[in-house]
């Protein structure tokens, strides 16, 4: 390939928090929204870190932009649900602040979508544990928010 | 090497930690749109509950892009009150609506992001009609960038169903059969008539003419119906898809009769109408769900086959394939590029 050729050609390196290197296609580092203006300005020898990203999530996100079939919804559909069926919720948490760091095209929606599926229908307490939400709230003032938006509370079954 | 910005460098020495037992804080790394982003999938009433969580979740719920009102859901307390006064019911609808309507209004006043898709399903019973209209106002006059917006009245009982889809300049309208009750004077619409009738009504308005997809469920046996679908047709003049779906069920509630005066048979009807723009120059593609091969459903075909100089495809789904439905493959066509596709027994394939 002519060295000349637009750099965005080339393969972009990734670097993970835990210190490992990924080259990626630039059109599937183009898919990282968060990256993308850094993709313009890199030659072969720029290596983009990525804070928030564990090589696993990274690993994880490249076999996402990868395996996603491009055509029916319904191949789409059976594609996402294989990919999200064996992680476990911390992998899942972990991946989706990944996802939601890089922004990563469609991933986020998958992801927050899973995400949401864990913790519907569950009580105040179960989701507070699952993210390892603090409490902030005085009780009193916890009392307030409930009282705001008494009808949602009503009739609530405590897990 | 290139320059990192300062954000990313500065955020690069949080470590990553997964698979802990500990459970730090996970939402303290995600941004904000992420966790609404997860909210939106959640029903309403969950979204608003999780502004107890902590501080930093209170308003959340408040910048969702997708609000969903399903009354039984958000209803339910409401109606277990009311099914525990054993007192005048019709009173105590009416008290509930109302309840159940400044609910709405109140969750919708809090709401200040803007909304892609916006729904509201609900049991016939307890549905003002005026009340629909004044949602699908203030939602249409407030947010911005609405997608989707969709009023449905869900099955109850066994009775019907209803769906009504309504924007403004966004390209898709949903319309399933169904009534809505008005509970002064219990008059019983139709869905499909609420929008001939907002057709008429908003005649000059963008949502008929940006509207590129339209579904509904009516029933083109009776004479009404298509009267009905006639007069839409003619303002929706970007119409390029075309969803019907007949009622696969008898039909005992409305009692729609055939017996209008025309001055020929009925079953010439849409030989009759005169040419509507968008059959003749945009509609690319119809899908007409529980075809049963009855001869105003089999006119209508023709109609578009003798008409709709653009047609790409007519695909029809039914359980049988009639000698009549099976003539219309041989018709002249207007449109050169026209296939005519029978779906046998598959009913709910519609995308």
């Amino acid at each position: 390939m002519a060295e000349k050729a637009s750099p965005s050609s080339n393969s972009i390196s990734l670097k993970t928090v835990d210190g490992k290197i990924f080259k990626v296609s630039p059109a599937i580092a183009n898919q990282m929204l968060t990256i993308q203006p850094l993709i313009k300005d890199s030659d072969s020898s720029t290596i983009i870190s990525l804070p928030d990203v564990a090589a696993f999530h990274l690993t994880k996100i490249i076999e996402y932009l990868e395996g996603k079939p491009a055509a029916a919804p319904s191949a789409v559909d059976a594609f996402e649900a294989q990919f999200v069926k064996d992680l476990s919720p911390e992998e899942l948490k972990g991946l989706l602040i990944a996802v939601g760091y890089l922004k990563v095209n469609g991933l986020v929606d998958l992801m927050a979508n899973t995400v949401a599926k864990l913790i519907e229908n569950k009580s105040v307490e179960y989701v507070r544990k699952f993210f390892g939400v603090v409490n902030d709230f005085t009780p009193a003032e916890e009392a307030k928010c409930r009282q705001e938006h008494a009808w949602a509370f009503d009739g609530v079954d405590e897990d | 090497m290139f320059n990192p910005k300062s954000r990313l460098e500065k955020r690069s020495k949080v470590e990553l930690e997964t698979g802990n037992d500990e459970m730090p804080d996970f939402t303290e790394k995600v941004p904000k749109d992420v966790l609404i982003h997860i909210l939106t999938f959640l029903p309403l009433d969950e979204a608003i509950r999780s502004g107890i969580l902590s501080k930093k979740w209170k308003d959340l719920w408040r910048n969702v892009t997708h609000i969903e009102f399903d009354e039984k859901k958000l209803i339910k307390p409401l109606l277990q009150l009311l099914l525990s006064r054993k007192s005048g019911r019709t009173k105590d609808v009416t008290k509930g609506t109302c309840w159940y309507a400044l609910l709405l209004h109140r969750i919708m006043f809090r709401h200040y992001g803007d909304l892609l898709s916006f729904r509201i399903l609900h049991s016939w019973e307890t549905i003002l009609f005026r009340e629909v209209q004044s949602w699908v106002k203030y939602v249409l006059i407030t947010k911005k960038g609405v997608q989707n917006l969709s009023l449905e009245c869900e099955p109850d009982n066994g009775e019907m169903g209803e769906r009504f889809l309504f924007q403004y300049n966004i390209p898709k309208l949903n319309f399933s059969n169904g009534i809505f009750q008005r509970l002064e004077g219990y008059a019983i619409v139709k869905g499909y008539e609420i929008l001939a009738h907002s057709a008429m009504v908003y005649s000059s308005n963008i949502i008929f003419k940006n509207l590129s997809t339209l579904s509904m469920d009516l029933d083109l046996n009776h004479i009404r119906d298509a009267q009905d679908l006639y007069s839409v047709l003619q303002l929706c003049t970007s119409l390029q898809v075309l969803e019907i779906s007949l009622p696969d069920f008898e039909n005992t509630i409305i009692g729609s009769s055939n017996d209008y005066d025309f001055p020929y048979p009925i079953s010439m009807f849409w030989e009759k109408q005169e040419l509507c723009y968008c059959v003749h120059e945009k509609l690319k593609f119809v899908y007409i769900k529980a075809f049963k091969g009855n001869e105003l459903e089999v006119e209508f075909v023709k109609y578009l086959i003798a008409k709709a100089t653009m047609m790409k495809k007519v695909t029809i789904f039914c359980n049988t394939l009639t000698e009549d439905a099976e003539n219309l493959l041989s018709l002249p066509k207007t449109s050169t590029n026209l296939s005519i596709n029978f779906k046998v027994n598959a009913i709910n394939i519609m995308n």
